[in-house]
């Protein structure tokens, strides 16, 4: 009998639909995977059997009976514990005060037992085998790699009987990760299960007996690792075979002209002696794993960063370091990578989300004429397909692959010559991916470059003219042409040899 | 029809759901106005109403400043010394003389002077990322201190005609001056958030200042040029009052820093920024006043009024359901 | 163009972190050694020019900042938890006009009855403050604005025109000097007050409230119960108001509905001097006392420097702004641009 169970889910915000009629089982003893593109669900259905969010319909049973929480800490003192993304400690205070927040002990005084606090996060982090990690920290100043690992070994010190890891292990390097799954499988020997969503294939199937696939808002099946070839895993999740995705290359000029060019550039120790060049009608990409300095370097190019070392030019031009003002006016765009806190404004309307970049352009002696701001909009909405009620409705309503339409439509309007995208196709579904992907080709066929950030491994194949693979704030190799392979770009991406971090023998996605 | 107005009354993006809250406002105008008309019969005169508008005027007038301020997300607490400073520079520089030329170098000169008052506050913001609260108290109190100094505690002078009349003088000897300032006030003020480049990067700091810097707005010019102008508000706003009660005094502006704040936020605008507009403080900046002129001609004393206000705005803030409240 | 790299191991990582340490406390206590430091010129500039440091002048150092200290201690705790409280000054002057009407006639029984009342409505209507705020869901900025003008006007019924007597013995006991070597009885309640924040400090309430102003979200996902710590937190501020309005009875005789009008905005501006982030989640009462004392000394300091009086609030005003300038100072060398937004 499954320990964890939901039947025909439905989760609604506002006039988006998250989750419609999902389906979840989950058994004692086992590591289960969530699977699926960003937006597809996943998440949602977590935060429903976690309890920070209710269903609008559907039920969860807890070893076969209806499901006896109602909230988070409900669901913690049933036995389901969450690791999310965001993280859920608290940066003023210490890691030891974070393990025992809700719960802290007490001395025969009343008084919080500091010492006691210590040694069982000591206690804890050896039994876990994390060394180096320091109880008495404050967690503002750990690195992102540290706090994942307290968020983990917080929720083991909860003796779960379900721990939910959601991209729990993005910023671990190999060996941290090793550790973590060691810890895992002991817990499912156990009799603990564990759901784990990772968008790392190969994690998944390191470590997952089952998967359940999630596409557009709902559960598609469950497989058996190993039982079910990757491809079709694949194809569960992206609806199509990969080769109808991306849209064909355009011809380009035989001598393009170089558009961005990027001579040193370097930034603290985040970027290290980078340089670049976007011709016109390319598509560049940047490539490896995450945090390596990508979207830094996007920053960095559009004047973000203050004390960036290094030129850049654009068409022979000295782009301005200023700000994104200057780097704008120069004839940058760039779509930030998170855009629920960057590329938008969530609380404002879709007109006002895609005029802010270009304010001035509709004005005359500073005040703007709603004719031609209703124009642009207009003209916007219809070319990239937003589909929005009306142009009047706030942005947070949107589904987030119209979301992100908003975004881009945005810098459109600004008519630059490169357009610099960070992670434009995460947490989106696919209709709106192949939407992007077209536009995107349509830029280049008219002579824009576009400099461009993926985390998915088969755009950057399927849309890139050339792609470079950054470790550590450098770029360490660039594949073009039949070199341009999965393969490769992972080979590349973990090629340097590094005590920490061991390369994997075999065939990886 | 009923149904269609309940339906409008809920939805966000209607114009009714817009303007919900000062819609809500107005409303409770009137029910005051009724209510205190039955019991005051001279409450509701022509006259008395008129007077209260004036004195409206004034608070309409700060208010402005301060809703441009809150709609950033900061708030403004230095227009009480600032707005005392200005009026009291203004009569001293002008002095009771007749010259044009001197009368317009004290206007300029109270104008200025809130101005840069606003100017430092907006650095201390916008640069020094020092939170508004403490930066425009800081202001407030240097304020104080300079005016405590420039007057050695009393303050002297007189305010030129052109203030007294516009303060008092009417057109036609119906329609006050304060009136039509407020109300060209008003539609400066509805211009310049609705329609203009400055209006809408305003809000958009409100909501979400780094979205905005990525988008390329000057987000500190902005929220400069906002306390400045909060600052000239408070400026202009001493200068009217020099005009009205004809000479200057020792806290003229206290009242008008806590009211300022609570027109703006009964008249719907968020106190967490981004949200909002100068049509419903207008009609908080009357509520208030009105409510006051009430409490005091139905003979309740001081303290009950205070108790009375305290509980009003309370109460204003639960109806108002979730535009008030904590975002989640 | 493949780069040869040196990749930091964890080790790496935490040798740097350990030689930096003192480095740290400086810049995360900065503005609180800043406070002491601001405080301590104070206090020899005063002492240097003072005819002679005698008991009596000791008394009167301890005992102006005494009010604002013991009211600064709930707003600091407020602050913690990213919120502000508008109403102490109002709750100052209605627990002083209270305390006055008790004690009227004089006799030393009724103190304690005055300090115990003071302390209840202190509390209640801290309480009332933290219902709304937790529960109502309704910022703290309005809230307390709101009720602060409650608070005003019930003491206006209390005490309409300042008035009120107040025996001499029990004024001698809260702010004369000890047998201990003349020392002020100010230094015991000082005392008694920083006590009390340790043990605060070691409670668990002091986790939570710090985790919430730090980040609720957080700490509501760790299972703190965010209404009920907010209630408390405003609680304790009015009740530390309703202690400040009692000793204000004490030092001054009589009881006046808006003697505690300056006491909200000079409390944030102590909370602030001391360090705390309005934001919530830093924070701590012993930079509180510094801010305090910095404030209340600034007006002695220049009466005994001939400066006219009309000076000290200029001064207390460039005083705030210069030490949370130069505490800002550090944004400016921010490489993210961001973080200048």
């Amino acid at each position: 009998m499954p320990v964890l169970s939901a039947t025909g889910i439905t989760k609604r915000f506002g006039g988006v639909v998250a989750l419609h009629d999902a389906d979840f089982a989950c058994e004692p003893g086992e590591i289960h995977a969530l699977l699926g593109e960003n937006g597809a669900g996943k998440s949602t259905m977590i935060k429903v059997l976690c309890g920070v969010q209710q269903p609008d319909a559907g039920t969860i049973t807890w070893d076969g009976q209806p499901a006896p929480y109602s909230d988070p800490a409900g669901a913690v003192d049933t036995g389901i514990v969450p690791v999310f993304q965001e993280l859920s400690l608290v940066p003023d205070l210490t890691v030891a005060q974070n393990l025992v927040l809700g719960r802290e002990p007490r001395n025969r005084l009343g008084l919080l037992d500091q010492r006691r606090m210590r040694r069982e996060a000591a206690a804890l982090f050896a039994e876990l085998g994390f060394d180096g990690l320091d109880p008495g920290a404050e967690v503002r100043h750990l690195p992102l790699a540290d706090r994942q690992l307290v968020e983990i070994a917080k929720a083991l010190s909860r003796r779960p009987r379900v721990l939910i890891l959601d991209e729990a292990t993005s910023a671990l390097n190999r060996r941290e990760v090793e550790r973590v799954f060691t810890v895992i499988r002991q817990l499912r020997d156990d009799g603990t299960s564990v759901i784990f969503i990772s968008h790392r294939m190969d994690e998944v199937e390191e470590i997952c007996d089952r998967a359940t696939v999630f596409r557009d808002g709902t559960s598609v099946g469950t497989v058996v690792i190993g039982e079910t070839p990757r491809a079709e895993i694949v194809r569960m999740m992206v609806g199509r075979p990969l080769q109808d995705i991306f849209p064909p290359r355009s011809p380009r000029p035989a001598t393009p002209r170089p558009l961005l060019d990027v001579q040193n550039l370097a930034w603290g120790t985040e970027l290290r002696d980078v340089s670049l060049t976007v011709h016109e009608g390319e598509i560049v990409g940047l490539s490896g794993l995450e945090g390596q300095g990508q979207s830094d370097l996007l920053f960095a190019i559009f004047g973000v960063y203050a004390g960036v070392h290094g030129t850049i030019t654009l068409e022979g031009k000295p782009v301005p370091r200023s700000g994104p003002g200057a780097a704008m006016r120069a004839g940058l765009a760039l779509v930030p990578e998170d855009r629920k806190t960057q590329g938008l404004v969530l609380p404002m309307t879709v007109r006002d989300n895609l005029i802010m970049a270009t304010l001035p352009a509709y004005a005359r002696a500073g005040f703007i004429s709603p004719d031609e701001e209703r124009r642009s909009s207009m003209r916007m909405r219809d070319r990239l397909a937003i589909r929005t009620p009306n142009l009047e409705a706030q942005v947070r309503h949107l589904s987030g692959g119209n979301q992100q339409k908003v975004a881009i439509a945005k810098w459109l309007l600004t008519d630059a010559s490169v357009y610099l995208l960070s992670d434009p196709t995460r947490g989106i579904d696919v209709g709106a991916k192949l939407e992007i992907y077209h536009l995107m080709r349509e830029l280049t066929s008219t002579g824009k470059g576009i400099l461009f950030f993926s985390t998915d491994l088969p755009e950057i194949v399927g849309l890139c003219d050339r792609a470079l693979v950054m470790y550590e704030g450098a770029v360490v190799r660039e594949l073009a042409g039949e070199a341009l392979t999965t393969s490769n770009l992972v080979e590349a991406a973990v090629g340097i040899v590094n005590p920490d971090s061991p390369v994997i023998a075999g065939e990886r996605s | 029809m009923y149904d269609t107005l309940r339906r409008l009354w809920a939805d966000d993006e209607s114009w009714m759901g817009r303007y919900r809250t000062p819609l809500i406002a107005f409303g409770l105008i009137l029910v005051l106005l009724v209510i205190s008309g039955i019991r005051q019969p001279g409450f509701l005169s022509f006259g008395n109403l008129r007077q209260q508008l004036v004195v409206a005027t004034f608070l309409g007038t700060v208010a402005a400043g301060q809703t441009m301020v809150i709609l950033t997300g900061g708030i403004d607490l230095s227009v009480a010394w600032s707005l005392n400073f200005a009026a009291i520079l203004f009569t001293q520089t002008i002095g009771g003389s007749d010259d044009p030329a001197t009368i317009a170098f004290g206007t300029v000169l109270a104008l200025l002077s809130g101005t840069m008052v606003g100017v430092f506050s907006g650095i201390g913001v916008a640069i020094l990322k020092i939170p508004s609260l403490v930066a425009t108290l800081g202001m407030n109190t240097v304020m104080l201190g300079v005016t405590l100094v420039y007057t050695k505690g009393s303050p002297q002078g007189l305010a030129p005609a052109f203030a007294r009349d516009l303060a008092i003088g009417r057109i036609w000897g119906v329609l006050p001056w304060a009136l039509v300032f407020w109300a060209g006030l008003t539609a400066l003020m509805i211009a310049i958030l609705k329609y203009s480049v400055f209006g809408r990067r305003v809000y958009a700091i409100g909501n979400n200042p780094r979205a905005a810097f990525l988008s390329g707005a000057p987000v500190r010019l902005t929220l400069i040029g906002v306390y400045a102008f909060s600052g000239l508000t408070a400026g202009m706003a001493g200068i009217l009052l020099a005009g009205y009660s004809n000479n200057t005094y020792l806290g003229m502006g206290d009242a008008y820093v806590l009211q300022s704040i609570a027109a703006v936020v009964i008249g719907g605008t968020s106190i967490l920024g981004g949200a909002g507009g100068y049509g419903g403080t207008v009609a908080g900046a009357i509520l208030i006043v009105l409510l006051q002129n009430a409490l005091q001609v139905a003979g309740i004393r001081p303290a009950g009024q205070q108790i009375l206000y305290g509980l009003i705005i309370l109460l204003m803030l639960f109806v108002y359901g979730r535009s008030a409240k904590v975002r989640e | 163009m493949i780069a040869t790299s040196t990749p930091t191991t964890r080790q790496d990582e935490q040798r740097s972190r350990r030689l930096a340490r003192p480095a740290r406390f400086v810049a995360k206590n900065g503005r609180l050694v800043l406070a002491f430091v601001i405080l301590a010129v104070l206090l020899v500039v005063y002492i240097e020019r003072v005819p002679q440091f005698g008991a009596r002048e000791q008394r009167s150092v301890v005992n102006q900042g005494m009010a604002l200290t013991t009211a600064g201690f709930g707003q600091t705790v407020v602050v913690l938890t990213g919120g502000i409280d508008l109403s102490v000054g109002s709750m100052v002057g209605l627990t002083n006009s209270v305390a006055s009407r008790i004690v009227d006639d004089e006799s030393i029984g009724r103190v304690w009855l005055a300090a115990f009342t003071c302390l209840a409505v202190g509390a209640l209507g801290g309480l009332i403050n933290g219902l709304i705020v937790a529960y109502g869901r309704l910022q703290p900025i309005i809230v307390t604005l709101a009720t602060s003008s409650v608070f005003s006007g019930i003491a206006l019924y209390v005490r309409p025109t300042p008035a009120g007597d107040f025996p001499f013995e029990a004024t001698q006991f809260w702010t004369g000097s000890m047998g201990f070597r003349q020392w002020p009885r100010g230094i015991v309640w000082l005392a008694a007050l920083i006590a009390i924040w340790l043990v605060f400090r070691r409670m668990r309430l002091a986790t939570r409230i710090i985790a919430i102003g730090s980040s609720e979200g957080a700490a509501f996902m760790s299972g703190v119960d965010v209404n009920r710590t907010k209630v408390v937190a405003y609680t304790i501020s009015g009740m530390a108001a309703g202690a400040a309005g009692f000793y204000l009875t004490a030092q001054t005789g009589n009881g006046n509905a808006l003697a505690g009008t300056a006491y909200t905005l000079n409390s944030i501006a102590a909370v602030v001097l001391g360090g705390a982030s309005l934001a919530g989640g830093s924070g701590t009462f012993l930079g509180t006392i510094a801010g305090a004392y910095i404030i209340a000394l600034i007006p002695r300091v220049l009466f005994f420097y001939d400066v006219s009086q009309f000076y000290q609030q200029l001064l207390q005003g460039l005083v705030l702004l210069a030490a949370v300038g130069l505490g800002a100072i550090g944004i400016l060398r921010a490489r993210n641009r961001l973080d200048k937004v």
